[in-house]
């Protein structure tokens, strides 16, 4: 018998690799489907957006772990956001199209910024897919300069944040939050800002109701 | 703004990807959006291979690509060796969650990254932006494409002058070429510009850098403790700690930035060659078997792969030939014949290679006690040294002295302990030395210095060509001499295999049409 204990982060990553490589090999098996099969049902739209959504949870599960154990390093990186926000649309195009909703993305074409495109795309993806959940029509992809920051907003025509939460805008408890795991989500949005910091100022998060919809508005603001 | 449609039919494509459901499905998406002309590697050894006799625009490489060379290898293969155009595309396909091994400090980078799990949606949406921000930068590939760096950094700036999602990357470029053309101030300089727009690591480790060349040692040491102590994932500054730490002889504390460096990222050649050269001269003859075994087996069909890796793994196993008896010293023994056996087949042509070789052979007969066998071994080398003369590179005389010792015969070895001089083991400070030399007009001890830092086997292009600039000025200052011509005719054939894309291209050129001059006379 080994009397080493075992790395749980080893075992916890590297099964976490294996799943997601599953996963992706099965999104991968739905696309050919669907490409096959043109004029299939949305069914195979839905599969796939559920699928991808397992894959950001895991995404997320591995980064909460490494931000837990001080690992976590965002690899802050300069983008151009609109080729951010256009590839998010269309990466959600399908999804929204089979509920019926329109999603689009505003933004200023030379805006540029700092920011780990991986991390910020699962927050971006949890928040579509939360909206995907309430909007009636319309989901909006923004983002625009407010002085030293950088804002990515999600938006929706729904019923937006229970006026609660809205009134809190504090995301620290992830585990105290009843029902869903909205507050997981939450948690993790904001810690991800967080560690995203320039000349000592870090980002962080937001939830509004949207000026254009009166739907939610969620907002990540990057230094 | 209209974005103009990209002809996917016009470009030739690879895809190198190991998976062979994955590969086929990938070749029929990209049929979706035109790109009809489209071949596939298996490994990435068949992808070099391809991209050697193919003339690609667009490479899609999984990092993941099973056994043998990952991703990043290939990446690195091709774009060392100039295997493919500056202005080509290579593109990296990683999983999320792999995604931070693969990006950040390193030397390398792809021109763009695809994540899985790849829907046709994002695949095209990626490409399309991917080639379009490589068209950014066309100005600047072109120049290199030609052999201009000086131009290439001129097209940099202009991409700097404007506020865009390009600046960075085009500080990072332009940083690249300047340390490349040793323009180290400039450097400098433009490191501390990007810090003054953001913290971002490279450029503090480029402060670093610059530092370490103008011989602020101290500082530099202490930037890049800082950000190995940052991210300890950050392996160039632990592979640069290492670089100051030998620099000043302090062998023990450059082994230990090494192994930290390995651990992060244990596939460089280079790094386990320098892990190994390091712990030779520390005597950690454990580690540096590790090393140098693992340096000639990440060699393999690499162009990475050196001789000195091979000589290197069986003078590290000479410890255990000697001292283990038993099961460890056999197995070490035919460890080390096999590997002398697999570096005469790879590079017996060469001579110096084929001494070094029998010398070894020497040490290790002679470790094993087998004295006649030795003996043989010694004769031959002794007869090969003979037909050198004055000219015996250094690392040969002192192996030579070391295989006697092992044979006992102390006598003889002193001879060559007194003639080569085994201090000259850190190139790296003799060819600084050289310079300092060379920029006080002493051309003299220039070319004396430049001489022992070139004894290096593996001397690096730019030291060699120091050396022979240091001849030619002197021939300039003192008129014709047969001994610096001769020395200039070995550096050049020594350089005979300079890329026609390596940096210092322009450089040699100019050093040969220079040097036409005196030769002919």
């Amino acid at each position: 018998m080994s009397s080493k204990s075992l790395d749980i982060s080893i075992l916890l990553s590297s099964s976490i690799h294996e799943i997601k490589n599953q996963i992706n090999s099965m999104i991968f098996r739905l696309e050919l489907l669907q490409t096959q099969h043109p004029d299939s049902n949305n069914e195979i739209v839905f599969l796939k957006q559920d699928a991808t959504h397992i894959g950001n949870e895991l995404m997320r599960l591995l980064a909460l772990y490494k931000l837990n154990q001080k690992e976590l390093r965002p690899q802050q990186i300069q983008h151009g956001v609109e080729d951010f926000l256009e590839e998010k649309s269309v990466q959600h195009n399908a999804a929204c199209k089979a509920k019926k909703i329109a999603i689009e993305y505003q933004c200023d074409e030379t805006l540029a910024a700092f920011f780990d495109e991986n991390l910020i795309s699962c927050i971006v993806d949890t928040a579509v897919h939360n909206s995907l959940g309430f909007a009636q029509q319309h989901i909006v992809l923004s983002a625009r300069k407010e002085n030293d920051f950088m804002v990515l907003s999600v938006e929706d025509d729904g019923e937006g944040y229970p006026k609660d939460l809205l009134a809190q805008q504090d995301f620290s408890n992830p585990l105290e939050s009843e029902g869903s795991n909205t507050g997981l989500g939450l948690y993790f949005a904001s810690e991800i800002a967080a560690c995203h910091e320039n000349k000592g100022i870090s980002g962080y998060i937001k939830l509004g109701s949207s000026d254009r919809f009166g739907g939610a508005n969620f907002s990540v603001y990057l230094p | 703004m209209m974005k103009r449609t990209i002809d996917y039919h016009k470009k030739k494509f690879i895809i190198i990807e190991d998976h062979a459901e994955f590969r086929s499905s990938l070749k029929q998406m990209m049929k979706l959006f035109g790109a009809n002309n489209v071949e596939t590697a298996t490994s990435g050894d068949q992808g070099i291979s391809k991209i050697i006799a193919g003339n690609f625009d667009i490479v899609l490489c999984d990092y993941e690509l099973g056994k043998g060379k990952d991703g990043q290898q290939v990446l690195e293969e091709t774009r060392h060796s100039g295997l493919l155009k500056a202005s080509s595309i290579f593109v990296l396909i990683t999983a999320a969650t792999t995604v931070e091994m693969v990006m950040g400090a390193l030397e390398y980078e792809p021109d763009g990254y695809i994540t899985k799990p790849i829907t046709h949606e994002n695949l095209k949406s990626r490409l399309d932006r991917i080639v379009r921000d490589k068209q950014a930068f066309q100005e600047i590939d072109k120049a290199i494409d030609s052999r201009k760096p000086d131009l290439a950094v001129e097209a940099c700036d202009k991409i700097i002058a404007v506020e865009s999602k390009f600046q960075i990357k085009a500080y990072r470029f332009k940083s690249k070429l300047l340390l490349k053309l040793e323009r180290y101030q400039e450097a400098e300089q433009l490191f501390n510009d990007v810090l003054e727009i953001r913290y971002i690591p490279w450029a503090k480790l480029g402060v670093g850098k610059c530092a370490f060349y103008d011989n602020r040692h101290d500082e530099a040491k202490a930037i890049f403790e800082e950000l190995a102590k940052e991210d300890k994932r950050n392996v160039e500054a632990h592979d640069w700690l290492a670089k100051v730490y030998a620099s000043e002889q302090k062998f023990e504390l450059a082994q230990k930035s090494l192994l930290q460096a390995v651990k992060q990222s244990p596939k460089s050649v280079l790094r386990q060659n320098e892990l190994g050269r390091v712990s030779a001269i520390t005597e950690d003859w454990e580690a540096g078997e590790k090393a140098y075994r693992k340096a000639v087996s990440l060699g393999k069909d690499s162009c990475f792969k050196s001789s000195g890796n091979y000589t290197g793994l069986t003078k590290a196993l000479q410890n255990k030939i000697k001292n283990f008896k038993g099961r460890p010293g056999r197995d070490a023994c035919t460890e080390a014949i096999r590997t002398l056996e697999a570096l005469e087949k790879d590079y017996g042509n060469q001579k110096d290679i084929a001494l070094h070789s029998t010398i070894l052979r020497g040490e290790t007969s002679a470790n094993q006690d087998k004295q006649k066998e030795a003996e043989r071994y010694i004769k031959k080398s002794l007869k090969i040294i003979e037909e050198y003369g004055e000219d015996l590179p250094n690392h040969l005389g002192i192996a030579m002295a070391e295989c006697l010792e092992a044979n006992h015969q102390d006598k003889e070895a002193e001879e060559y302990r007194k003639k080569y001089d085994s201090s000259l083991i850190n190139f790296d400070t003799l060819n600084a030395e050289g310079v300092k030399y060379f920029k006080a007009g002493k051309f003299r001890d220039a070319v004396a210095t430049f001489r022992k830092a070139t004894q290096d086997p593996n001397p690096s292009i730019s030291a060699i060509l120091n050396a022979t600039q240091a001849c030619i000025k002197l021939l300039e200052t003192e008129g014709p001499n047969k001994l610096l011509v001769k020395d200039c005719t070995f550096y050049f054939k020594k350089l005979e295999d300079i890329a026609a894309n390596d940096s210092n291209f322009a450089r040699y050129k100019k050093l040969h049409t220079l040097y036409k001059k005196y030769e002919l006379k």
